[in-house]
């Protein structure tokens, strides 16, 4: 039996906010639940409240708004499921998609939502790099009002960090500018191609113009607290046209990063090697003209 | 807390603990012990019932989360007394041997039928991917599904 609580069940967003002036003692939000059920029960958290957020329709939404170059809208509600079969997304964002669609299982998909995997902020988490990579932004709506930051400075410096009673309200990814090609796509290794956790992942977002890279994102998952972004190679890479040894340079950048990240650690031999395989299958994926074969992964082996 | 949700097509309204899951409820409230805990964590899958149409773990759904659902178990399947074609196939293909992740794996491949009547290989597999079993292997729980499938095709079209 777990711990004793209480649970408060809004189906607003109006009783939402009432509910978390009222409440009293240490308040939890309970979204998909799929891990923190799992951590109220071991006693790793506990809580005089939990607020059950997964019957608010308000936070549940995918949309597009025509704000700057175009903004896709997320909101924290929707489910892994939802992220991963909607068409806004793969068009838009869909290195986000990919990893929805590799996040757990079926049923851990159907409950699991995209707040909850940043509130989380699991090192492992599957959204984490394809959200830094794509520059997405985070609201977090809380007791002192609302704030908005990128989901890269929210996890990597815990000033920024979720603080008490404050909740991950929406999600925005921006997009290109116009007349610009933006690719992106997310791949990651786990102890089995589906229902693991990632031991390392990678997401990458490019942007072309007539073949040349103008701008280039990478985030390496599962190698630090926070998705680790690859900005020397980012700057290395900025205008020039794509070429095949790109793959190779790519794997090589990625093994420092593995070493500078994680010297002497025990996981560090496997990692340093598989990452090699994520670089050529991302490559193979983001730029399939360029004729290359994948790294024995990818998104078309699962 | 009140809890007041369908179970099986039967409106209920319940007195629950807060810290109860759907699945403690089902089995010790309603005595429905179709589900069953395997490793409580998510993983293993042998706790999936349908709720609004979707697969999910019972054992990581509080009960109150349930409120206004319409939850499907493994006695649903054969609430008339007749097997459900799932049930059927599964028996025709020898997809059982323990039968203890056997309600599960039924409510994840049910689950599936209902949002993609003609579903590949593939797409069983990753509907299934969530649940674990010890004994048959997974080759004649996939055929079972397939059977399943071009069964309710075929009824589909007559």
């Amino acid at each position: 039996m777990m711990p004793e609580f209480q649970v408060s069940c809004p189906q607003s967003l109006a009783e939402l906010g009432a509910e978390v002036s009222r409440l009293e003692g240490e308040v939890l939000f309970l979204s998909g639940g799929t891990d923190l059920i799992l951590e109220l029960r071991s006693g790793q958290r506990r809580a005089d409240w939990l607020i059950d957020i997964s019957q608010v329709p308000e936070l549940q939404y995918i949309k597009v708004e025509s704000r700057l170059n175009g903004l896709l809208k997320i909101g924290s509600g929707v489910t892994f499921t939802q992220l991963s079969s909607n068409a806004l997304v793969w068009e838009n964002a869909q290195c986000l998609a990919q990893a929805g669609k590799q996040m757990g299982s079926t049923q851990i998909r159907n409950r699991a939502t995209l707040g909850g995997n940043i509130a989380s902020a699991s090192p492992a988490g599957d959204s984490l790099p394809a959200l830094v990579a794509l520059e997405a932004e985070v609201t977090v709506e809380g007791p002192g009002g609302a704030r908005t930051l990128a989901v890269a400075e929210m996890l990597a410096d815990t000033e920024n960090a979720l603080k008490a009673r404050e909740l991950v309200t929406e999600i925005a990814v921006p997009f290109a500018e116009p007349r610009v090609e933006r690719r992106s796509a997310f791949v990651k290794i786990g102890s089995r191609t589906q229902v693991s956790i990632a031991r390392l992942s990678l997401a990458a977002v490019v942007e072309l113009e007539n073949g040349i890279i103008r701008k280039l994102r990478l985030a390496v998952g599962a190698l630090g607290k926070a998705p680790l972004r690859l900005e020397n190679l980012e700057r290395d890479w900025n205008g020039q046209p794509v070429r095949p040894e790109m793959a190779a340079e790519l794997a090589q950048r990625l093994t420092e990063t593995v070493d500078k990240a994680i010297p002497g650690r025990q996981s560090q031999a496997y990692k340093r090697q598989a990452v090699q395989a994520l670089a050529y299958d991302i490559f193979a994926e983001l730029f399939p003209e360029q004729g290359l074969s994948q790294g024995g992964g990818g998104n078309d082996r699962r | 807390m009140e809890l007041e949700f369908k179970v099986n097509d039967k409106a209920y309204s319940l007195e629950v603990d807060p810290e109860s899951r759907l699945l403690d409820v089902l089995r010790e409230e309603l005595g429905l012990t179709g589900a069953k805990e395997g490793c409580g964590e998510g993983e293993c899958g042998a706790c999936t019932v349908i709720m609004d149409d979707l697969a999910v773990n019972s054992c990581l759904v509080l009960a109150s989360q349930a409120r206004g659902k319409e939850i499907l178990t493994v006695e649903g399947l054969a609430a008339n007394g007749e097997l459900d074609r799932m049930q059927q196939a599964f028996i025709d293909n020898g997809a059982i041997q323990c039968g203890f992740c056997t309600p599960g794996m039924l409510m994840s491949a049910k689950a599936l039928l209902l949002r993609e009547p003609n579903p590949t290989e593939e797409e069983i597999r990753t509907a299934l991917a969530g649940n674990l079993c010890r004994c048959t292997g997974y080759v004649n729980i996939v055929n079972a599904v397939k059977d399943a499938a071009s069964a309710e095709e075929t009824e589909g079209s007559v």
